[in-house]
């Protein structure tokens, strides 16, 4: 791989990739440094293998293998939330793209309980989570990139989304 | 529900976070950093084209896992604890190079470049006077053979030394270099590689001149190391030098260049040297002056004690010595002086003694003492009172 193509890369996919790594670590400061090394590690391993099929999946992949291989070595912290001012502000950018007023206060409301949420589930139900509402990516993907069978992330999306409804409904009462 | 918490995960997760400039400028440097020591591999490679292709491919993998390891000029300035540095590393007006070069059995990378008003949280001060306006640059320099280099807190350290500066094409660089316009560093070593950061007054103002950046070996700038053209102002390598001499050109921005302000600089900085010379009239009449007035080669070791570690030996580049020395206590000394004012008959054997005191109180008095030897070479050491 080329700087020039990874220069795309970043362009196209960044802001996508920085996401997830700030909501998979919880940590500004971990998701640049995870950030960091999922493209220096795609650089390394880029000529040896395509990733033209689907390159917003290969990237996530190398995010979340780096991700649990430092979990796995360091036992990263638990942080069970991003920074307040941020989660708040990034609720405020969702729900600025719905309706207005009195709606919109209790959309911004809802998607910082749910984000919030999200910050504390456990790993192996946050990163199907984010894998398929974050990015978008289609189950064939997500089932690659977790190495689990279809059924396994189907069944941990399914419970995630019931304990996210449940603290959502707490919060919301 | 089901429908609309779809739609409020979607909303509520939808990516918003924007990696900072500086993170994707720095992904790009050390990949930048990385393609030119693949390049280089690449040449060298040539010659084993016959290899198996397994070797190729642990090669490139090795290569690989090296790109990672320099550390950015930010990095290297937020490991001296320098976080106003680290960010005008980071800044849009940095300048990136990294370029290496290998000679003498080192490699030398000049990786970047910063220079502005107060952009260190560390001050500069010379002569009591607060210099803020500065050019800071960082090279990494490690084994050609791949072994380490010493750690600083390690005796090993400093017995290679290296001369890091910054030159001024049109100047004579053994005149004008680190030692003689404000200049100073920082060192530490890690993963085998020393980092240096340079630091002197801000040359940005000779930018549409041009700006070398020299490591050389040794302790002091050595002419052998490199030719200097007093017709072009040219500064170049001297390729049959034996030992380490890395010269690169700084790409910096010559609209920063500012001729009339460098003019009024070089003034400055060379009244400054004369007013060196001239002796302090308060130091004259100091305790340092009249301990000095009594001292004499033969009762030298009588009244003051040698400071082992200071001890070097100086060789005349064009009739010239050039010698440095730190004391235990942080503080420190550097000049240049001819033989013929040291030694006016020039007879092996023969020593000659000054002293610098800057408070003019003995406990900061360093004795300097040259000795000519017969070889031509001056044996040089700083001595300090008996208290």
């Amino acid at each position: 791989m080329r700087r020039e193509e990874l220069e795309q890369m970043i362009r196209t996919y960044g802001r996508d990739l920085f996401s997830f790594c700030c909501s998979m670590t919880c940590s500004r400061q971990d998701a640049e440094d995870l950030y960091q090394d999922t493209f220096l590690k795609l650089y390394e391993i880029g000529e040896k293998i395509s990733i033209e099929k689907n390159p917003k999946s290969f990237l996530m992949g190398i995010a979340f293998n780096l991700y649990r291989n430092h979990r796995r070595k360091h036992f990263i912290r638990d942080r069970i939330a991003a920074e307040p001012g941020r989660t708040e502000e990034i609720a405020a950018l969702a729900a600025a793209k719905g309706p207005s007023t009195e709606e919109q206060a209790i959309l911004r409301e809802n998607c910082l309980a749910l984000r919030r949420a999200v910050a504390k589930l456990p790993d192996k139900y946050k990163i199907p989570i984010l894998l398929f509402y974050m990015e978008e990516l289609p189950m064939k993907e997500i089932e690659r990139i977790l190495r689990l069978p279809g059924g396994t992330v189907k069944t941990r999306l399914r419970r995630a989304k019931m304990i996210l409804k449940r603290e959502l409904e707490g919060a919301q009462s | 529900m089901k429908e609309n918490m779809d739609e409020l995960l979607k909303r509520s997760l939808a990516p918003t976070e924007t990696p900072a400039d500086r993170l994707n400028r720095q992904i790009l440097w050390k990949i930048a950093l990385e393609e030119k020591k693949i390049m280089r591999k690449k040449t060298s490679r040539r010659k084993f084209c016959a290899a198996a292709s397994l070797c190729i491919l642990l090669l490139t993998s090795a290569t690989a896992y090296a790109a990672y390891r320099y550390l950015t000029p930010a990095e290297a300035a937020r490991e001296l604890e320098d976080a106003a540095l680290a960010n005008a590393f980071e800044s849009d007006g940095a300048v990136f190079v990294n370029e290496t070069q290998e000679s003498g059995g080192y490699r030398v990378t000049l990786l970047g470049s910063a220079a502005g008003k107060k952009i260190s949280d560390y001050l500069s001060v010379r002569n009591g006077e607060i210099r803020d306006d500065r050019i800071y640059t960082v090279v990494a320099i490690e084994r050609a053979d791949g072994t380490p280099m010493p750690p600083t807190s390690s005796d090993d350290y400093g017995n290679e030394p290296f001369y890091v500066s910054h030159y001024v094409r049109g100047l004579d660089p053994k005149v004008y270099s680190v030692m003689s316009m404000g200049g100073g560093y920082s060192a530490f070593v890690q993963d085998g590689i020393e980092y240096r950061i340079l630091e002197m007054d801000n040359l940005e103002m000779f930018a549409d001149k041009g700006i070398y950046v020299g490591v050389n070996s040794g302790s002091f700038y050595d002419a052998k190391a490199y030719s200097f053209d007093e017709t072009t102002g040219e500064i170049a390598r001297n390729d049959h030098y034996d030992g380490t001499n890395a010269l690169f050109v700084l790409p910096l921005d010559p609209s920063k260049a500012d001729p009339e302000a460098a003019a009024l600089y070089l003034k400055q900085l060379q009244d400054s040297w004369k007013k060196e010379d001239v002796p302090d009239a308060q130091a004259q009449s100091s305790d340092a002056d009249a301990f000095m007035a009594k001292l004499t080669p033969d009762n030298l070791d009588l009244y003051a004690a040698p400071a082992e570690y200071t001890r070097m030996t100086a060789t005349p580049d064009g009739g010239v010595i050039s010698y440095r020395y730190e004391m235990e206590s942080g503080a420190g000394g550097s000049g240049s002086i001819g033989i013929d004012e040291l030694f006016p008959d020039h007879i092996a054997g023969t020593t000659a003694i000054g002293g610098y005191s800057s408070s003019g109180s003995l406990d900061t008095l360093n004795i300097e003492v040259f000795i000519l030897n017969e070889d031509g070479t001056v044996g040089f050491v700083i001595y300090q009172p008996r208290l």
